[in-house]
C-alpha cells in the first residue's frame, strides 16, 4: 500500500528545474528547459502544448523512463531521477502507472491475461485487486477473454488503463490517451480518469484535446520546453 | 506468470517461434548427421582394415624356441580364433626342366602350409591354374621356371640331396609383402622385398623334406604361427588399434621371448586410425561452417521479430518488471525454441539417415553435443539481444529505434582486415611446417591433430564475411549514383529512388549479402575440395596401379610393343601404351629403369606435374621426345652424382643379345619423384626407342590400358582371359583394396552428399529467406508506394533492384571467398591428398546447380513480394 | 459542371458469414470541382473506407462509382487525386525531398522536373530546409505538412484527407489545414476532409454526415 497519507497538501509527483537534451541528426536540441511541476493527490493535471513542445520528453522523465540531464523528479517524496534503473523500476512498480497512447497491451495475451501479467510483474502482489474487478471498473468485464487485436479503439484505451492501474498506483501518467478516440469513447475514458482523481489519486495527462482540458483541475501550458502558464 | 506468457507465445506467436526453431533444427540436424556419418565411416574403415588383412598375426618362433609351445600358447591367447603353424625354409634354388632346357632360380623360399590353411586364410593365396592344394608354385616363379601344373621342380637343399616335387597348381600371392615380412624388425627399417621364388608344400611334405635340414641347419628353417583373430573390435579405428596392439604385446609377454608377433592387423588399423583422424577433422571442418551459417540464419529470423520484442520488453520494464524477469521470460522463449528445434533436428537427422544410408548407429555423446549446440544457438539468438537491450540505462533508451546509420564499431577498427591478416599469418606460419596436421610421434601410441592450423581458414572466412559487409556498405553509401545507374534497366526513372532506399537500409542489404556470400563460399569450397579429392583419388590409384588396367609381363617373358595390338582389340579398351621395365646400374647401384614413349604415354595414364621436378609433366615428356638420350632420375641420384641439367650420365644396361651389361650414355633432363608402376625407391625414366636401340631389345615390361571410364573390373577380366598366365593383370579396384584403408578408399560420397545438400539448402535460405525477411520489414513502404500510385512494374523495380544487388554482390563475393578458401583448404589438408593436386578440380555442375537454386529462391521471393505489395492491405496503412 | 467523383449505391463489406462487417452501405454522392466538403462522423463510422473508395484505393463490393471529371479510372493517372492519410505516410528510407518527388516519378515525370516541382512544393509550405531530413527526424506536424506538400506537387484536381489533424494538437492542426486549403484554392482543386472534430468541419463549406456506414449529404444532418 502506498505510504502517502492523503492530506490536501501532499505532493504526489514533483519535478524541479528539469533539463533534457537529445540528438537529432547532427544537432543537439534542448527539449526541456528548466521545467518545474507539481501534481497533488486528488488532482487531474493536464499538460498541453503544440507538437514539439517537449510533452512526451517531460512525461518520460516524470515517469522515470528517461533520465533528465538536469533537475530532479520526486515521486511520493522519494527521488526518482538519478538512480540506478533497478531502483527506479522498484519505485515505478510501487507508485506509478503509465498509460501510453498505444502499445499498452501485449498482443499475444488476452485482456485479462494482460492485467494478470502486469500484476505478477510487480513484486508486491495485491490480492484484493483481482483482475476481474479491475476490468469491471473500466467496463470491460465482458471482453476479458478477447485479444487486443479484437478490441475497438475505445476498448483498447480502457484495457490499457486497466493494465496501468494494475498496481493501484498513487500517480497515473497518461500520454495522449484519447488521441485516436471518437467523442463518446473519449468521454468514457475521461470519466474514469476524473473518477480516479476524485478518489484521492494523482493523475497527470498530456493531451491536446479540448474535452480533456475542460475536465482538468489545472492545465499546464508547455511551449518550446518551458512552462508558459501554470 | 511464465505459464501465461508461454501460453500466449505458443498460441499467437507460433510463427516467430517456428521460424527460429527451424533455423535451430537445421543446425542440429547437420551436426547430428555429420556425427552419425562420421561414426559410420570410421566403423567402415575399421571393418575394411580388418578385412583386407589376409593373416591377422604372424607369430615367428624364435631360434631355440619350441614351435609346438609357441603354437599352444598362441592358440590359447584370448581373441584368437584359429592358429596354424607354417613352416618356412630358405633354399639356394629351384630348378625345372621343360622342353629340353633347364631353368634355375636364385634363392627361394619354401612354405609348408597345414591342412585347412586356405579355408582359414582365403586371401593369402589365389589359384591361377591347376589344383588349389598340393604343391603350389608362385606365379612369378612358374614364369621364371617355365613351369606349369604337371612340371617337376627340383629343390636344392644345402648339405642334403635335392628333392623333386610335381607341381599341382600355380597361385598368386597378393599379400606377399606381409607374408614375407621380417617379423620383429624395428618400425623404421625399410620394408624387405618379398622373395622372387616361392614354392608351397603341404605341411606333411614340408616336414618330410625339411625336418632333416632343420636339424642340420636350424638357421634356414623356421616356424611361424599364422593367427586368425576374432574381428569383434571397437568400431573406432583408434580404439581397435589400441586393443589389437595390446593383445599382441600380451601374447609376446605370454611367450616370454619364445615368439615375436608380426601384427598385420595392427599395422592395417594404424593406417586406418590416421585416416580416421583426418576424416574426423575433415568432416568437422567442412561441416562446422554449415552449422555456423544455420546459426546466423536463425539469428536473422529471430531478429525479424526484434522490434516487437523490444516493445514488449520496454513495456514489461515500464510496468515494473525487473531485469531478471525480462531475462527469465526471454530464456523461456529461447528454451522452447532450442528444445523444439533440437528435437525436430534430431528427428530429421534420424529420418534422413534412415532414408539415405539405412539406419545409422549414432553415438549418444554426439547427439547430446548436437542438441546442446542447438540450445546454444537458440540462446544466442533470442537471449543475447535481450541482454544487450537491458544494458541501456533507461527504458526510453532501449526502445529507441536506430536513426541515421552509424558505422558499426568493428568497421571503425577494421576488424575484418585484422582477421584476414591474422589468417594469412597463421597460414604462412603453418606452411613453413609443411602443414603437418596429424602428428604421430614414433613410439607414441596416440596421435593428435594440430587444430590450430585450421584457424587460418576459419579466421579468413569470418574476416572475409565482415569485409563483404564493409564493401556492400561502401558501395551502397558512397557508390549510390553508380548503383542507380546500374539499376536503370530494371527500375527506369525510379532508379535513383531505389538506390536511395537501398542506401538508407543498407544494413539489411549488407546482412543478406554477407549471409549469401558465406553460404555460397561454403558450398563452393566444400564442393571444390570434394571434387579435388575425388580427382586425386583417381590419380593415386592410377599411380599405384599404373593405369586403369595394367598388364605386367612376367620377367623373362619377351613381348614386344606389338603385343599392344592384341590388347587393343579387347572390348572396353580405349588406349594401350607399352612401358619398358629394365634394370640399370648407375655406379654400383641397381635401379629400375622405365622406358616410355613420351609422346603418347600420358594418354593411357595421368602424369601429374607433382611427380616431377625441373619442369611440368608435359615439358619433361617433351624433352624426352626431342632429346632421346634424355633421362629422368631420382632426387637422390642427382645428389649422389652432383648432376646438373644436361650432364652426361652413364648407365649399364643388359644387352639382349650378349646378355652382358653395356654402358649406355644418357643426359640428365630432370627429376622424377613418382611414376606409374614405379616403386618408392630411386628409378629412371627414359625414352623407350633409345633404350630399345641401345639394348637391342624392345621387350615391354607392362602395358598400361585406359578404359576411358568404363567398368574397369569387367575389362580387366576380359584382358585376363586374353593374356593367360604369362602376365599379371591388375586393375584400379583391386589395387585400391590392396593398399588398405587409406583415405582414398573410403567412400566420401555419402558424407559429401549430406554437406552439399545442406550447403544448397543454406544458400537458398540465405538468398531467399533473408531477402524475404528484409522485404517483409518494408511491407509498409510498399503499401504506401502502391497507394501513391506505383504500378506492379514499378513496385517490382524496388524489389528486383534489391534482389539484384543482393544476388550480384553475394555471388561475386561468395565466388571469390570460395575460391580463396578452397586453395587454402587444399594446401592445409595436403596430407589428405596423395599425391597433391596440381590444380583444383572445379565441380561446375554442382556450382551451377547451387547458383540456379539460389536464383530460383530469390526469384520466388521477388514474385511473391511483388504480388503481395501490389494489393496493399489498407490495414497496413492504418498501422502506426 | 462535370463531377470529379460520383457514386451510386456504393457498398463495401468485409469478412463473411457471422464476421461480416458493413463498412459503407448504399452511399450516393457527387463531388464537384472547387468544393470543400467535410465527412463528419465518429470513429468506426466508415468515413475512412468511403474516402478510400473515392480515392480508388479500395474496391466496392457493390454499387457504382466513376470519376467523369478526371477522365476515367484514377489508377491510370493517380496524381490527379491526392490523398493525405491519417497515420504517418512518408516512406522511411527516403528523405523529405525524395518522398515528395516520388509520386511524380511514379507517374512518369522526368527526373529533373520532378525534383524541381518537389522543391517548389516544399518551399511553398515553408518546408524548404527540411529537404535532407529523414521522416523519423520530423515532428508529427512537420510530417503531415510534408505529406501535404507531396500531394500538392502532383497538382491534383481532387484532394482527399483522412483525419489529417487527428494526431496533431490544435495549433499545428489548424496550420496544416490552412496550408492545405490555400493550396487547394491556388490549384482550383476540390477538397474532401473526413474528421470527427466539429471545429475542423466548420472550416469547410459542405458538411456530410457518416454514421454506421451510411452517408447523408443533406445539410444540417449533423448530430
Amino acid at each position: 500500500m502506498s505510504t502517502i497519507e492523503s492530506t490536501v497538501d501532499t505532493v504526489a509527483l514533483r519535478a524541479e528545474h528539469l533539463y533534457r537534451f537529445y540528438r537529432a541528426g547532427d544537432e543537439e536540441v534542448l527539449a526541456l528547459r528548466g521545467v518545474s511541476l507539481d501534481v497533488r493527490a486528488g488532482e487531474l493535471v493536464v499538460i498541453a502544448g503544440p507538437s514539439g513542445s517537449g510533452k512526451s520528453t517531460l512525461l518520460a522523465c516524470l515517469a522515470g523512463l528517461d533520465e533528465p540531464d538536469g533537475g530532479t523528479v520526486r515521486l511520493g517524496g522519494r527521488r526518482l531521477s538519478h538512480r540506478p534503473e533497478a531502483e527506479r523500476a522498484a519505485l515505478r512498480a510501487e507508485q506509478l502507472g503509465v498509460l501510453y497512447q498505444y502499445g499498452n497491451l501485449l498482443e499475444h495475451l488476452t485482456v485479462e491475461a494482460n492485467v494478470m501479467f502486469a500484476q505478477s510483474l510487480l513484486r508486491s502482489r495485491r490480492g484484493d485487486h483481482a483482475p476481474r474487478a479491475l476490468l469491471a471498473s473500466v467496463g470491460l468485464e465482458s471482453r476479458a477473454g478477447a485479444y487486443p487485436g479484437e478490441l475497438s479503439g475505445g476498448e483498447t484505451a480502457r484495457a490499457g488503463l486497466a493494465v496501468a492501474l494494475a498496481n493501484d498506483p498513487s500517480v497515473l501518467i497518461a500520454d495522449e490517451p484519447t488521441g485516436e478516440l471518437d467523442a463518446d469513447s473519449e468521454q468514457r475514458l475521461l470519466d474514469l480518469l476524473t473518477a480516479r482523481a476524485a478518489g484521492g489519486k494523482a493523475v497527470l495527462v498530456a493531451s491536446h484535446s479540448a474535452a480533456v482540458m475542460r475536465a482538468a483541475d489545472r492545465v499546464v501550458q508547455l511551449r518550446d520546453g518551458q512552462v508558459v502558464t501554470s | 506468470m511464465i505459464t501465461t506468457w508461454l501460453n500466449g507465445l505458443l498460441r499467437r506467436r507460433s510463427g516467430r517461434l517456428a521460424g527460429a526453431a527451424a533455423g535451430v533444427a537445421i543446425a542440429v540436424s547437420l551436426l547430428a548427421l555429420l556425427a552419425g556419418f562420421l561414426a559410420a565411416s570410421k566403423a567402415t574403415m575399421t571393418t575394411r582394415a580388418t578385412q583386407t588383412v589376409a593373416v591377422d598375426w604372424q607369430v615367428e618362433a624364435q631360434p631355440g624356441a619350441d614351435p609346438q609351445a609357441v603354437l599352444t600358447t598362441t592358440a590359447a591367447a584370448p581373441g584368437v580364433k584359429r592358429a596354424l603353424p607354417v613352416g618356412i625354409a630358405h633354399v639356394p634354388g629351384l630348378a625345372a626342366t621343360a622342353g629340353g632346357s633347364t631353368q634355375t632360380t636364385g634363392n627361394a623360399v619354401v612354405l609348408g602350409l597345414p591342412a585347412g590353411y586356405r579355408a582359414t586364410f582365403p586371401r593369402e593365396l589365389r589359384t591361377l591354374t591347376g589344383a588349389g592344394t598340393g604343391v603350389l608354385l608362385a606365379q612369378q616363379t612358374a614364369a621364371n621356371l617355365h613351369a606349369a601344373p604337371g612340371s617337376t621342380i627340383t629343390i636344392t637343399r644345402p648339405g642334403l640331396p635335392p628333392v623333386t616335387e610335381t607341381v599341382a597348381g600355380v597361385v598368386d600371392l597378393p599379400q606377399a609383402d606381409s607374408l614375407f615380412q621380417k617379423v620383429g624388425a624395428p618400425p623404421q627399417s625399410q620394408p624387405v622385398a618379398p622373395p622372387d621364388n616361392v614354392l608351397l608344400l603341404p605341411a606333411a611334405e614340408f616336414h618330410r623334406v625339411f625336418d632333416p635340414l632343420a636339424a642340420a641347419r636350424p638357421d634356414l628353417v623356421t616356424t611361424q604361427v599364422h593367427v586368425a583373430r576374432s574381428h569383434a573390435l571397437p568400431p573406432d579405428p583408434s580404439a581397435a588399434f589400441t586393443s589389437v596392439t595390446a593383445s599382441g604385446h600380451n601374447l609376446e609377454a605370454a611367450l616370454s621371448g619364445a615368439g615375436v608377433v608380426g601384427n598385420n592387423l595392427g599395422a592395417s588399423l594404424d593406417a586406418a586410425r590416421k585416416d580416421a583422424l583426418y576424416a574426423q577433422v575433415l568432416f568437422l571442418f567442412l561441416g562446422l561452417p554449415g552449422a555456423i551459417l544455420a546459426g546466423l540464419l536463425t539469428a536473422t529470423v529471430a531478429s525479424a521479430g526484434m522490434t516487437r520484442r523490444r516493445r514488449e520488453q520496454a513495456l514489461m520494464r515500464t510496468r515494473g518488471g525487473t531485469d531478471r524477469v525480462v531475462v527469465r521470460l526471454a530464456a523461456v522463449e529461447a528454451a522452447v525454441v532450442g528444445v523444439l528445434g533440437g528435437a525436430v533436428g534430431l528427428g530429421a537427422a534420424a529420418l534422413i539417415a534412415w532414408l539415405a544410408f539405412g539406419s545409422m548407429a549414432f553415438g549418444v555423446a554426439w547427439l547430446v553435443a548436437a542438441f546442446v549446440a542447438g540450445l546454444v544457438v537458440a540462446g544466442a539468438t533470442v537471449l543475447l539481444p535481450v541482454r544487450r537491450d537491458l544494458r541501456e540505462a533507461t527504458v526510453v533508451g532501449s526502445r529507441a529505434s536506430v536513426g541515421r546509420l552509424t558505422r558499426p564499431r568493428w568497421m571503425r577498427y577494421g576488424l575484418d582486415l585484422v582477421l584476414i591478416a591474422a589468417s594469412l599469418l597463421v597460414f604462412w606460419a603453418s606452411s613453413r611446417n609443411q602443414y603437418t596436421l596429424v602428428l604421430a610421434p614414433e613410439g607414441v601410441p596416440t596421435i593428435s591433430v594440430s587444430y590450430w592450423v585450421f584457424l587460418g581458414p576459419a579466421l579468413f572466412w569470418l574476416g572475409a564475411g565482415l569485409l563483404a559487409w564493409r564493401l556492400t556498405d561502401l558501395l551502397l553509401d558512397r557508390g549510390r549514383s553508380g548503383v542507380a545507374a546500374a539499376l536503370r534497366p530494371a527500375a527506369g526513372p525510379l532508379a535513383g529512388t531505389v538506390a536511395a532506399t537501398l542506401s538508407r537500409q543498407r544494413r539489411l542489404v549488407a546482412r543478406a549479402v554477407v549471409l549469401l556470400a558465406l553460404a555460397l563460399s561454403f558450398a563452393a569450397s566444400t564442393a571444390t575440395f570434394n571434387a579435388t579429392y575425388q580427382q586425386q583419388a583417381e590419380v593415386d590409384a592410377r599411380l599405384t596401379n599404373g593405369a586403369d588396367v595394367t598388364v605386367t609381363e612376367a620377367p623373362g617373358v619377351q613381348v614386344g610393343p606389338a603385343g599392344a595390338a592384341q590388347l587393343a582389340r579387347v572390348p572396353g579398351v580405349r588406349t594401350v601404351e607399352p612401358i619398358q621395365h629394365r634394370f640399370a646400374y648407375v655406379g654400383s647401384d641397381l635401379q629400375d629403369l622405365y622406358g616410355v614413349r613420351p609422346a603418347t604415354v600420358a594418354k593411357a595414364t595421368s602424369l601429374q606435374d607433382g611427380y616431377f621436378q625441373g619442369g611440368t609433366a608435359a615439358q619433361l615428356m617433351d624433352v624426352l621426345a626431342k632429346r632421346p638420350d634424355g633421362i629422368l632420375v631420382s632426387a637422390e641420384t642427382v645428389k649422389d652424382f652432383q648432376l646438373r641439367p644436361g650432364d652426361l650420365l652413364r648407365l649399364r644396361l643388359q644387352d639382349a643379345k650378349t646378355k652382358q651389361f653395356t654402358t649406355v650414355p644418357f643426359h640428365y633432363a630432370g627429376i622424377a619423384k613418382e611414376f606409374p608402376t614405379a616403386p618408392k625407391d630411386s628409378f629412371f625414366v627414359a625414352n623407350a626407342d633409345y633404350v630399345a636401340k641401345a639394348t637391342r631389345n624392345d621387350s615391354v615390361g607392362a602395358f598400361l590400358i585406359d578404359t576411358g571410364g568404363g567398368t574397369v573390373a569387367a575389362v580387366a577380366d576380359r584382358v585376363r582371359h586374353v593374356v593367360g598366365t604369362s602376365a599379371t593383370v591388375t586393375d584400379l579396384a583391386t589395387s585400391r583394396a590392396a593398399i588398405g584403408s587409406s583415405l582414398t578408399s573410403v567412400d566420401l560420397a555419402g558424407l559429401t552428399r549430406i554437406e552439399l545438400t545442406f550447403a544448397l539448402l543454406l544458400a537458398a535460405a540465405a538468398g531467399g529467406l533473408v531477402l524475404a525477411l528484409g522485404l517483409a520489414e518494408r511491407r509498409r513502404m510498399f503499401a504506401l508506394a502502391s497507394a501513391l500510385g506505383a504500378n506492379r512494374r514499378q513496385l517490382a523495380g524496388f524489389v528486383v533492384g534489391e534482389a539484384a544487388v543482393t544476388l550480384v554482390l553475394g555471388a561475386a563475393l561468395g565466388a571469390a571467398i570460395g575460391w580463396a578458401l578452397s586453395e587454402m583448404l587444399v594446401k592445409i589438408l595436403t596430407g589428405v591428398f596423395d599425391p597433391p593436386p596440381d590444380h583444383l578440380a572445379v565441380p561446375w555442375a554442382y556450382l551451377l546447380g547451387v547458383g540456379a537454386i539460389t536464383v530460383a529462391a530469390i526469384g520466388a521471393v521477388v514474385w511473391a513480394v511483388v504480388r503481395a505489395a501490389h494489393r496493399p492491405a489498407i490495414s497496413v496503412l492504418r498501422e502506426a | 459542371m462535370t463531377p470529379l467523383f460520383r457514386c451510386e449505391d456504393l457498398s463495401r463489406t468485409y469478412g463473411s458469414g457471422r464476421n461480416t462487417v458493413v463498412a459503407v452501405h448504399g452511399a450516393r454522392c457527387e463531388i464537384l470541382p472547387g468544393t470543400r466538403t467535410a465527412l463528419i462522423g465518429p470513429s468506426g463510422s466508415g468515413k475512412s473506407t468511403l474516402l478510400h473508395l473515392m480515392a480508388g484505393l479500395e474496391q466496392p463490393t457493390s454499387g457504382e462509382r466513376s470519376w467523369p471529371g478526371l477522365g476515367g479510372d484514377p489508377t491510370t493517372s493517380p496524381w490527379l487525386i491526392g490523398v493525405v492519410f491519417q497515420a504517418p505516410s512518408l516512406l522511411l528510407p527516403l528523405d523529405v525531398v525524395e518522398n515528395v518527388e516520388l509520386p511524380l516519378l511514379l507517374a512518369g515525370t522526368d527526373r529533373a522536373e520532378a525534383r524541381e516541382r518537389a522543391v517548389a512544393a516544399l518551399d511553398s509550405l515553408d518546408l524548404g530546409d527540411l529537404g535532407p531530413k529523414l521522416p523519423e527526424e520530423l515532428s508529427g506536424g512537420q510530417a503531415q505538412r510534408v505529406a501535404v506538400a507531396r500531394v500538392l506537387a502532383g497538382r491534383p484536381r481532387l484532394i482527399l484527407a483522412d483525419e489529417p489533424t487527428g494526431q496533431l494538437d490544435h495549433e499545428t492542426g489548424a496550420h496544416v489545414l490552412d496550408v492545405m486549403l490555400h493550396a487547394a484554392d491556388r490549384l482550383g482543386a476540390a477538397v474532401v476532409i473526413s474528421t470527427h472534430d466539429p471545429a475542423v468541419a466548420a472550416l469547410l463549406d459542405t458538411r456530410w454526415a457518416v454514421a454506421d456506414g451510411r452517408l447523408s449529404t443533406s445539410e444540417g444532418a449533423l448530430r
